[in-house]
């Protein structure tokens, strides 16, 4: 069972080798999904928490660690099952699309990521899949990638959610470091701290953005570009709702946190008000349950934040119902818009009567969205109610007037007379929503189902809602009025078309402005002259290298001896070598300087670095002449216009570093890593200690030396070598 | 008749020159010299030898490169043979004769040294003659 | 005499910087040998001045202290190394100005 737990995530993606051969992709990724959910309810049957892991990075404590505990089985189950019918929706939807293979590889490779995620029991194991699904997001909703939209889209999602998945990672650190583990199962309630503050924020960030929370929700709506069975499988059933999960994940964690009711339920019920809201005004089918989407991830995300075992529990019936009947619809507008060619509801019209299954099906999931009694929607919506506060039933009452609202709107487009046009609806656009459409009512009528799933998640509660008059009526009213609601909904998206608020204008703005800051600051610093790079360098070195000086106590002035006879030949050819009009002088020069410093070398006892240093000099000036005649004939010493610049940053280079040197002889040397060497040449069996430590106590740095001087060498070569 | 003198004085002074540069890589471990010393000696003696004499036809001195950084490098590795760190080296003593494996290392510096100098002089030399 | 050797020192990498913020090529070759020159100088003289004898196992102290000394060695054959390249490189500029022009 601990094999069979570690292979799930690894199943679909092993499953990606098969599907771009090419062959039958779509057979490829439901049989996987299949063999997933096989797998998953082995592992339920099992009866007990099943874990497991392989070691990672044994110095960080982190492992691959999986949990098959009731929540995330759950959630495995949903992202399996849900992926089984999807991919075999995809097989049909795309049947004419020639890189099939590619999307179902990243499908999979996204289903494997997802259930990763959803059985990790390991912060930084669930991290990495976090991020692995929306690397699968953004491949998915560019997959057409020749439309700019759909890039720009994908770009959005993948920006929004990664950035939200590093703050969350910045918190999952924190939070394991205050801890002191990594692994999800051991972690304990956080006490109230400033650290637990932040900690709180952080992960907040990483839920909102991914579960598309007011303001950051924009790129979900924005991602329905992405081919249809994508917006049904990531973008409704499963991907959105791992911002939920990890709240979920968190909850008895960060739940105890004061700040965490402050947060979380006013971010969720703002989101669940203003998504409904915003649905009813689409003229978009798919815009519409995005919104929808937005709207229920708000309501799931205020009902964890009560903080309830309660909460936790109608958030887990609500998530799966809403997979049930949004996965639904999404599947059957995409059957709209592929057979009808357009997903503005105000061009269809009288679809029922020439698609009467998928309109069929519609009405069962939007019964179940509207939260009739009978249907999943109206248990999980009971659920929602009890776990509540009482103050905030208004809201709630408000957004199941607008959930119907929108309901109504989706069905609008099978109403009414046929338009004429011959349609038809292929099987396997439809068929795979039978199952979700299935599970909308027997959600609603077969109290064995959501009890064995709070069994699962160990709740010991009833949530079963007796049917009364008392609480059908309040359903059946709101569903009433919100028919009313979207009927006028209607008339205001004709009149006004632009009702739409856009978060994408700001993610735009923002990007371009970033964009053109990048680029100016490109131009202003980058100016491709070696000049002005240098002049800034040796502009931070005098400040960075001189401001210690001001103040210092200068060392005392030693006696002048006979090597300075050599420091004045050494002068004088450095001021030959400036000065000197012919590049010839100044070679010939530069060679004198170098001699001078031999000789000051040798009174300063390193006859090694003498010995080298006159030997190199040599072979430079050799190299020089072979080079300088060669290109004697265009050399004279011009100046631009800053010269003056030139002279004051070299004077204060000059005097920098004069005055480092002076220090630097101020007070007897340390000699302690002398002594080390001395004390320890013995070992190394030598007596030149210069030459010990290059090839003995130093020997790395000599084999990098000797490797750069080969490079050098390999380079001159091949710049001066003639074409043989 | 500057040539006359030039080969006459480089017939002597090339061989001692070389002779003299690997004498520096012998005893560096102990007195001034070693495998950059030696080097540098040893490819100045060639340079005369081709100011008296001509220089030779060009060779593939990358091989002289490579090999250089390879000894020096097998050398470190060899002590990851008998379970040492990288680099580190042993020394014995073989009745008055001091055998150190840091020798070795420092051959590859010397061979690299004096390939590298000598390929940047022919080259630069022979790309700028006319 | 340390602060003789610190005015050479300075003078050195103010002559290096001159010539190094000059157009032309080989100018700022011999700009670069400058400072590298200056650069050694400066790390010996960190070691302090007053030995008298090369540092070698056997001689009497006070020695000099062989760190800087391996130090330079280094960076005077690195030194080499990057000049033949930059050499190398201004003749191959030359080579095809010529072929342009």
């Amino acid at each position: 069972m601990e094999t069979i737990l570690l292979g799930i995530p690894w199943i679909p993606v092993l499953a990606t080798l098969l599907a771009v051969r090419g062959r039958a992709p779509a057979a490829v990724a439901a049989s996987s999904c299949g063999t997933v959910v096989v797998a998953l309810l082995a592992l339920w049957a099992e009866g007990r928490t099943v874990a497991a892991e392989l070691p990672w990075f044994p110095a960080l404590g982190t492992a691959y660690r999986l949990q098959a505990d009731g929540l995330g089985l759950l959630f495995a189950l949903l992202v399996a099952g849900v992926g089984v019918l999807v991919a075999l929706y995809a097989g049909a939807y795309l049947e004419h699309e020639a890189r099939q293979p590619a999307f179902f590889a990243y499908l999979l490779l996204f289903t494997g990521a997802m259930l990763g995620l959803v059985l990790a029991d390991d912060l930084l194991t669930l991290y990495v899949f976090w991020e692995a699904t929306s690397v699968a997001s953004f491949a998915l909703i560019g997959f057409n990638d020749d439309r700019w939209e759909a890039r720009q889209a994908a770009v959005r999602a993948l920006v929004v959610t990664v950035v939200g998945g590093l703050a969350m990672l910045a918190g999952f650190v924190l939070l394991a470091q205050e801890a002191g583990t990594f692994r999800l199962s051991e972690l304990g309630p956080l006490r109230d701290s400033p650290r637990a503050g932040w900690i709180l924020a952080l992960v907040l960030a990483g839920a909102f953005t991914k579960s598309a929370q007011v303001p950051v929700h924009f790129w979900l709506p924005g991602a329905m570009v992405a081919p249809t069975p994508v917006s049904a499988y990531l973008h409704s059933a499963t991907m959105v709702k791992a911002g939920v999960f990890l709240l979920l994940r968190m909850l008895p964690v960060l739940g105890g946190l004061e700040a965490w009711r402050a947060w979380v339920v006013p971010t969720g019920l703002v989101t669940f008000v203003f998504g409904a809201a915003v649905a009813v005004l689409q003229d978009d089918l798919k815009a519409l349950l995005a919104y929808g989407t937005v709207s229920a991830l708000g309501l799931a995300t205020a009902l964890v934040g009560a903080g309830t075992e309660l909460g936790r529990d109608a958030a887990v019936l609500y998530l799966l119902n809403h997979a049930a009947y949004k996965g639904t619809l999404f599947l059957l507008a995409g059957a709209v818009e592929h057979e009808a060619g357009t997903r503005r509801i105000r061009e269809l019209r009288g679809l029922g009567r020439r698609m009467p299954a998928t309109a069929a099906l519609a009405a069962v999931a939007a019964f179940s969205l509207a939260a009739l009694p009978g249907s999943g929607g109206f248990v999980a919506k009971d659920a929602v109610a009890k776990a509540l506060e009482p103050s905030l039933e208004p809201w709630l009452w408000l957004g199941a007037v607008l959930s119907s609202a929108f309901a109504f709107r989706f069905l609008q487009v099978f109403l009414g007379g046929p338009d004429g046009v011959k349609r038809h609806e292929p099987l396997g656009l439809w068929a795979p929503a039978l199952p979700l459409a299935a599970l909308c009512v027997v959600f609603g009528t077969w109290r064995a189902l959501p009890e064995a799933i709070l069994a699962q998640l160990g709740a010991g509660h009833n949530v079963w809602p007796e049917l009364s008059a008392a609480k059908a009526v309040p359903a059946v009213s709101a569903a009433l009025a919100g028919t009313g609601v979207g009927w006028i909904g209607t008339s205001l998206v004709v009149r006004w078309p632009a009702l739409r608020w856009n978060g994408e204008r700001v993610f735009d703005a923002g990007q371009a402005a970033l964009m053109r800051f990048a680029e100016s600051l490109t131009s202003t610093t980058l100016t491709g002259r070696l000049r002005d790079y240098l002049v800034v360098v040796l502009g931070v070195a005098v400040v960075g290298a001189g401001w210690p000086l001001v103040g210092a106590r200068w060392p005392e002035i030693r006696p002048v001896a006979y090597e300075a006879v050599f420091v004045g030949i050494g002068a004088c050819a450095v001021l030959v070598t400036v000065l000197s009009r012919s590049l010839l002088g100044a070679v010939v020069a530069l060679g004198a300087v170098g001699y001078a410093v031999v000789f000051l070398f040798m009174s300063l006892r390193a006859p090694d670095v003498a010995l080298t240093q006159v030997l190199v000099e040599t072979v430079t000036l050799v190299l020089f002449l072979a080079v300088v005649v060669h290109l004697l004939s265009p050399d004279v010493p011009d100046r631009h216009p800053w010269a003056g610049v030139d002279l004051v940053a070299s004077v204060c280079v000059g005097l920098v570093a004069a005055a480092l040197a002076f220090q630097a002889t101020a007070g007897p040397p340390t000699r302690r890593l002398a002594e080390f060497f001395a004390e320890n040449a013995e070992r190394a069996g030598g007596a030149n200690l210069v030459n010990l430590i290059l090839v003995d106590f130093r020997g790395l740095d000599t084999l990098g030396e000797i490797t750069v001087l080969g490079i050098a060498a390999l380079g001159v070569l091949a710049l001066a070598r003639r074409a043989v | 008749m500057s040539t006359l003198v030039l080969r006459t004085v480089a017939r002597v002074v090339v061989p001692l020159g070389v002779l003299y540069g690997l004498r520096l890589l012998f005893v560096g471990h102990d007195a001034p010299g070693g495998g950059f010393v030696g080097g540098l000696v040893t490819a100045l003696a060639v340079l005369a030898r081709w100011l008296a004499f001509g220089p030779p036809p060009p060779r593939r001195w990358e091989r002289g490169v490579t090999l250089g950084v390879g000894v020096a490098a097998a050398t470190g590795l060899a002590a990851l043979l008998v379970g040492r760190p990288p680099l580190t080296h042993a020394v014995t003593h073989l009745g008055p004769v001091k055998v150190a494996t840091s020798l070795v290392f420092d051959v590859g510096v010397y061979v690299l040294v004096v390939s590298a100098t000598l390929a940047a002089v022919r080259t630069l030399w022979e790309a700028t003659s006319p | 005499m340390n602060l003789l050797l610190a005015l050479l020192v300075g003078l050195l990498f103010g002559a290096g910087t001159w010539l190094l913020l000059c157009q032309r090529m080989l100018r700022q070759v011999v700009g670069l040998a400058l400072l590298s020159h200056g650069a050694n100088l400066f790390v010996l003289l960190s070691g302090g001045l007053g030995a008298r004898h090369a540092p070698l196992v056997g001689n009497p102290s006070p020695q000099s202290d062989p760190l800087p000394q391996a130090l330079i060695l280094t960076a005077i054959v690195i030194g080499f190394g990057v000049m033949a390249f930059l050499l190398a490189l201004g003749y191959r500029m030359h080579a095809l100005e010529e072929d342009q022009g």
